[in-house]
């Protein structure tokens, strides 16, 4: 039973995770505490719903067009409304209020669209597996493997020569616009790159339990909740916030009550906020100095 | 004519939270959260008071309030440790929290199902049962409400709020504290808060936990940014706008399923414009950096 747990606690941390390093790399890039970002993960996974529908047999055209339609959402939302409050100098709490907007009107338009039910659509992926026993659900396998593949991936971008750059904007900005670095096209690239992470983990979810469109907000805060736990700028930080979040809210479901998981992680982010603000791996300043 | 009034109620509702909610954000410069939290809260209290403790109606609100009044401390304290997306954060976390707990603190709250049977106002033995007389005692309460925080900010104690939201070291120069005042404006909001549940709860005469949800919180402190930081007639203003909106959308005829989200799509293109080119909101007097 316990190893069930553990196993239940890698998919749903590792899944938390991609939302959570693609919050991350926005909110550290853009400055921007984006909650829109549960609207394009719930953008992509009804993305996905209607090419299935459309082009359901071409293969993967409908997960890379998904793919693309949460890359042009995201690439619009910088454009029209962060980038412009960026050029203004708006504060953190502004810039928090604008992306709410954002999520509002994103999430109304798809409920508008595609009603307010749970949507489901079946992978078609076979029966359930009995591994030492353990029950693996063939799309928790799919989970596992694409989410552990692409965090993998992050990590590896990382360390690259170019991702330095992108090191540089997050630690100082001006600085780095100075030195020539342009950080309007890794803002950029960040959104795209993130989003993508959001609306991969939307479409790994819709195949396991269907997506409803107020399915994004949860998740976003659990992501977000992750990366203030994880540290700023800590991408392994974030990771490792995930999966303790995620068993956090395993372990609450198992042995107290689904309903609670929601209040004990935000109790975890004020007792963070409070009481360790540089979050649990990273051991840089204070950020927020009293 | 009892459309008409129920758009008056919500009206006056909505005016209560949003001058509570201006006093936080506009006045103090805290941009909480948790504004639904105090109004649930407030009204959960009253609601209990008034079903299962048999309490008279002027008992019931004053319970609330005195409730709310202590009820807020997390929030002080937030405001007292904490700044910008940090206080944010911690407001939204501790609104998802109450809500956890009305909704799950089944044997006292009744959880999901909520609390049924909420009677109606009975002030010195008058009953406020019909619509219009339900209507004009809020509407009263809503005036001496408005005149309390007309009063309030003409006081000095105002003029502190403002400095600790522009220039708290400044004010620390001054040797005031900043923590002193921003306690007091959380307790302030949080007790007014309480009002607007109590009539929320009356109104119904049902409540659950669906109605102070984070997305409630997320509205009221909207209102306040379009209709204007740290003016009385911002609020006034925030808070008709959102209540008459969905009813001029219902004169052009879209079929309801559809105008619930129209409405929230429109809401939210203006609360974007607003903070993209005018942040200080229709009639505001300051703006968040």
């Amino acid at each position: 039973m316990y190893a069930q747990l553990v196993f239940n606690t890698l998919v749903s941390g590792l899944l938390l995770a991609l939302v959570a390093v693609g919050f991350n790399l926005i909110f550290n890039t853009t400055k921007v505490f984006h909650l829109a970002h549960g609207a394009l993960y719930v953008t992509g996974a009804y993305a996905l719903l209607q090419f299935e529908a459309l082009f359901s047999d071409f293969g993967f055209l409908p997960l890379v067009g998904s793919l693309v339609v949460v890359a042009i959402i995201a690439l619009v939302i910088e454009k029209l409304v962060y980038q412009p409050l960026a050029n203004r100098k708006a504060g953190q709490a502004i810039t928090l209020i604008s992306s709410i907007g954002v999520y509002l009107f994103l999430i109304n338009l798809i409920a508008l669209l595609y009603g307010n039910e749970t949507k489901y659509i079946d992978p078609a992926l076979g029966s359930s597996l009995l591994f030492a026993g353990l029950t693996i659900a063939p799309v928790q396998l799919l989970q596992l493997v694409t989410a552990s593949c692409l965090i993998v991936g992050i990590l590896i971008l990382s360390k690259t020569q170019w991702f330095l750059k992108v090191r540089a904007m997050i630690s100082e900005e001006t600085v780095a616009s100075v030195l020539g670095v342009n950080t309007k096209a890794i803002r950029l690239w960040m959104m795209i790159l993130g989003s993508m992470l959001a609306g991969i983990a939307a479409i790994l979810q819709l195949y396991d339990t269907g997506m409803d469109p107020q399915r994004g907000m949860a998740i976003t805060l659990s992501a977000a909740v992750a990366v203030i736990i994880g540290g700023q700028g800590s991408i392994s930080g974030t990771i490792l916030a995930s999966l303790l979040i995620a068993f956090l809210q395993t372990t609450t479901e198992w042995f107290i009550s689904a309903q609670w998981k929601e209040g004990l992680t935000f109790l975890l982010l004020i007792a963070v906020i409070l009481w360790r603000t540089e979050g649990i791996v990273s051991f840089k300043m204070r950020v927020e100095e009293k | 004519m009892n459309y008409l009034l129920h758009i008056l109620i919500m009206c006056e509702t909505y005016l209560i939270l949003a001058l509570a909610m201006n006093l936080l954000a506009g006045y103090s410069g805290l941009l909480s959260l948790t504004q639904a939290a105090f109004y649930g809260l407030g009204a959960y209290v009253a609601a209990l008071l008034l079903t299962q403790a048999g309490a008279s109606f002027p008992i019931a609100l004053l319970g609330a309030i005195a409730f709310n009044l202590i009820a807020c401390l997390p929030v002080v304290w937030f405001a007292v440790r904490l700044r910008d997306l940090f206080f944010v954060l911690a407001t939204l976390a501790w609104q998802i929290i109450v809500f956890a707990i009305l909704y799950n603190w089944t044997s006292f709250t009744n959880g999901p199902f909520g609390i049924i049977g909420i009677p109606k106002p009975e002030l010195f033995g008058v009953s406020f049962n019909s619509l219009s007389s339900f209507a004009l005692l809020e509407g009263i309460t809503t005036v001496l409400v408005l005149v309390f925080f007309i009063g309030l900010h003409r006081t000095p104690l105002s003029r502190c709020f403002q400095g600790v939201r522009d220039d708290p070291l400044a004010m620390m120069s001054f040797g005031k504290n900043p923590a002193y005042f921003k306690t007091i404006a959380v307790v302030i909001s949080s007790g007014v808060s309480a009002i607007a549940g109590v009539f929320f709860a009356a109104y119904f005469s049902f409540i659950d936990p669906t109605s102070f949800t984070l997305d409630e919180s997320i509205l009221i402190l909207s209102i306040v940014l379009i209709g204007g930081l740290g003016t009385i007639k911002g609020s006034i203003a925030g808070a008709l706008f959102y209540v008459l909106l969905p009813e001029l959308l219902r004169f052009v005829d879209i079929p309801d399923a559809v105008a619930a989200n129209l409405r929230m799509m429109i809401y939210a293109t203006v609360l974007i414009l607003v903070v993209m080119y005018r942040p200080h909101g229709f009639f505001g007097k300051f703006r968040f950096e």
